[in-house]
């Protein structure tokens, strides 16, 4: 069933018992009121005729009296005090009545009061006993069908009431519903078309409720999942495309090999081009095999990593070229330590900066941003690595070429390169940012590209602070117990 | 009197494997790597009967220089690694005159060439080899000042030889370069047809049999003139 008709019909439901409950009751306590008054009001005529029956003689004359005479006098009396409408007993024997109806079966009557259903008639028939002469009794019937009727009016009024207030609220709860069902739908629509592979739609809900920060999740979600889809579904197309290149290479030289009468010069650059292609090759699927493998998220290491230690592995793969292009390569620290007490000698602070991660992946990201630089800048520049163990950072400045503006949002998707044939010459695949990016997001971190044509790049990669990773692994290990 | 050929492509590999061929098979080859300085150097230097464009450039889109290049009156033979319908429509329909992606065959890029300076009317009208002189026009062939007589499948065994010095040619690529592809005759008609072409002409003897492969026009003066340039 629909969750609109399922609450429709419960709203309906507890309108439909509340307002039942309520008139059975207003009504049936307007009844109840209605003849007790009656009957009070009767009782009181009762009363009052009683009183001057009571006067035609004392319970002695009477008791000296003989039956038939004392029946005879006191229904005599009784025609003259009482009026049309009242029966006078004895025990069970209907002595004088004065009302249109048989009477038949008095002995029921054991309350003060009872009401009596003839036909289309409603009567109230009240009792009570006379005084005297011991055994006589005085029966009052009175037609109160106008009450009665007065009654269902009142009823009927109630239902009309409750129709109209029932109609209206299950209309309002429905107008409501039907509002809030349509955010649902909009959002049922969208996960739809989440699962039919459409992440380009949005659903605006503009109600400040939990359904608009649901679609707000949903929306980042679908955000999130294209973003992915992109990514990957770029990788091949663009790995296919630089490919191209060295494929060429290694087939154009090896046909030439094979076919062409080359000189022996020739030759030889022939078979080194092949092999500089081949490597080409193969720096690329390494580093492939390595986006892909945080691509599918693979266990990543998690130990307590220097990152000083790192860094330095990092220098040692890149001495050889900084050695060649004359680089002055720099690594400071900034940020005071743990326990100022606990200094070496030479000032700096003994305990270096660390972070949670796998220590394979920190080397992979610190050797490609130090590769990077030492690709953009000209001989005799400058490398500084800066750790800040407050702010939990390190950046990665060079003086080199810089990245022009236009190019800087794309520098970290695959195979990008803002210069393809420099890229190239200096052995770029590409795909050094983008591997780096998905180091940095794979340990929870940022990292944030600063750049100036002709001025230098700055990389920040800031880390998630200790404590609050702890945190959300304790959050973690709690939901799976 | 070599055909002079522009080769604008990027990376120096590709460049040089194109050069390296095209000088082989008997052209004059000019390489230039941007896109910027390729527009320059056609301003200043239009004497080109061929470019070779890579259509992925830095500096300049490859496409931007179609029009300069056709407008100069010279021929573009597209190279690119994109296979897309979309940009082999684009080429050709700002001008190209045929399109090849990347990786592609040395013989089929020297044929392509060749097909190209032909339908454009740039083919020298006159090939030399030693004494060996053949009129393209007149199809008529000399040695030594003495005119031979060879038969039209003869004459054109001979031009396909002439414009791919140095490359072997299987014997069944020269089927469909010669006899064309619909021709269904055996390999045996190549070897028929060499050996009359060697017995009627003394040069011909640079016509070598490469065991399992097919035949080979060795023309030593190019590769050793290659050699002293690399």
């Amino acid at each position: 069933m629909r969750i609109r008709t399922k609450i429709i019909g419960l709203v309906a439901g507890v309108l439909a018992g509340a307002c039942a409950a309520c008139g059975t009751f207003a009504v049936n306590q307007y009844m109840n009121i209605s003849v007790e008054k009656a009957a009070a009001a009767e009782m009181e005529k009762l009363a009052l005729a009683e009183r001057i029956f009571g006067g035609i003689g004392t319970g002695e004359e009477l008791e000296q009296m003989g039956e038939t005479a004392r029946n005879a006098y006191l229904r005599y009396q009784f025609e003259r005090c009482y009026q049309k409408g009242y029966v006078l007993m004895k025990d069970r024997e209907c002595i004088m009545n004065l009302t249109d109806y048989e009477i038949s079966a008095p002995e029921a009557l054991k309350s003060s009061y009872v009401i009596q259903r003839q036909g289309d008639a409603y009567l109230l028939i009240l009792k009570r006993d006379l005084p005297y002469p011991q055994g006589f009794w005085v029966m009052s019937v009175k037609d109160i069908t106008s009450t009665w009727e007065e009654g269902r009016w009142q009823a009927e009024n109630f239902l009309k009431v409750f129709f109209v207030v029932f109609g209206v609220s299950v209309g309002i709860a429905a107008a409501v519903m039907s509002h809030m069902l349509k955010a649902l739908e909009k959002l049922r629509i969208q996960a739809e078309r989440i699962r039919e592979g459409d992440f380009g739609g949005k659903t605006k809900l503009t109600s400040r409720d939990e359904l608009r920060e649901l679609s707000e999740s949903l929306n980042s979600m679908s955000d999130q999942i294209r973003q992915q889809i992109e990514d990957l579904k770029l990788l091949p197309g663009a790995m296919a495309h630089e490919m191209k290149t060295p494929l060429t290479n290694i087939m154009g030289y090896a046909d030439s090999l094979l076919h062409v009468r080359l000189s022996e010069r020739q030759r030889e650059q022939s078979l080194e081009a092949i092999f500089r292609s081949a490597e080409r090759l193969n720096r690329m699927s390494g580093k492939l095999l390595q986006l892909v493998g945080l691509y599918e998220n693979r266990e990543i290491e998690n130990r307590t990593v220097d990152l000083e230690e790192v860094i330095g592995q990092a220098y040692e793969e890149n001495r050889e070229r900084l050695m060649e292009k004359d680089i002055n390569f720099q690594i400071q620290r900034r940020g005071c330590p743990a326990f100022p007490g606990k200094r070496e000698a030479d000032g700096q602070e003994k305990e270096g900066m660390s972070v949670e991660g796998d220590p394979l992946l920190l080397f992979s990201l610190f050797d490609n941003l130090v590769s990077n630089s030492v690709k953009a800048v000209e001989e005799g520049g400058q490398i500084q690595v800066v750790l800040d163990r407050n702010l939990r950072r390190v950046c990665v400045r060079d003086n080199g070429r810089g990245i022009p503006p236009g190019d800087l949002p794309h520098v970290t998707k695959a195979f990008y390169m803002v210069d393809k044939s420099r890229s190239r010459r200096q052995q770029g695949s590409g795909l050094g940012l983008a591997l780096a990016e998905r180091i940095v997001r794979a340990h929870g971190g940022k990292l944030e590209i600063e750049s100036y044509v002709g001025k230098g790049t700055n990389v920040t990669v800031t880390f998630e602070a200790e404590n609050r990773k702890k945190d959300k692994r304790n959050v973690w290990e709690e939901r799976q117990q | 009197m070599k055909d002079k050929i522009l080769v604008i492509e990027d990376d120096g590999d590709i460049s040089n494997l194109i050069c390296m061929n095209l000088e082989a098979a008997g052209y004059e080859t000019k390489a230039v790597y941007d896109g910027e300085k390729a527009a320059e150097h056609i301003g200043k230097d239009s004497g080109y009967d061929l470019a070779l464009l890579d259509l992925m450039l830095p500096g300049r889109d490859g496409f931007s220089l179609i029009g300069p290049l056709t407008r100069r009156r010279i021929p573009v033979l597209c190279l690119t690694a994109r296979g897309d319908v979309d940009s082999k429509v684009q080429g050709l329909k700002m001008g190209a005159e045929d399109y090849m992606v990347k990786p592609f065959e040395i013989l089929e890029l020297l044929v392509r060439v060749e097909k190209i300076l032909a339908r454009t009317g740039r083919k020298k009208p006159v090939l030399t080899f030693r004494g060996l002189r053949m009129d393209m026009e007149s199809r008529r062939v000399w040695e030594e000042e003495m005119e031979i007589i060879l038969k039209p499948m003869e004459f054109r065994l001979l031009t396909v030889f002439l414009q791919n010095r140095n490359i072997m040619l299987p014997r069944d690529r020269l089927l469909d370069l010669v006899w064309g592809e619909e021709f269904l005759g055996e390999s045996r008609t190549v070897d028929v047809h060499v050996a009359k072409l060697r017995k009627k002409l003394r040069s011909c003897e640079a016509i070598v049999t490469v065991p399992r492969g097919g035949y080979l026009f060795e023309d030593d003066e190019r590769v050793f003139e290659e050699g002293e340039k690399a």
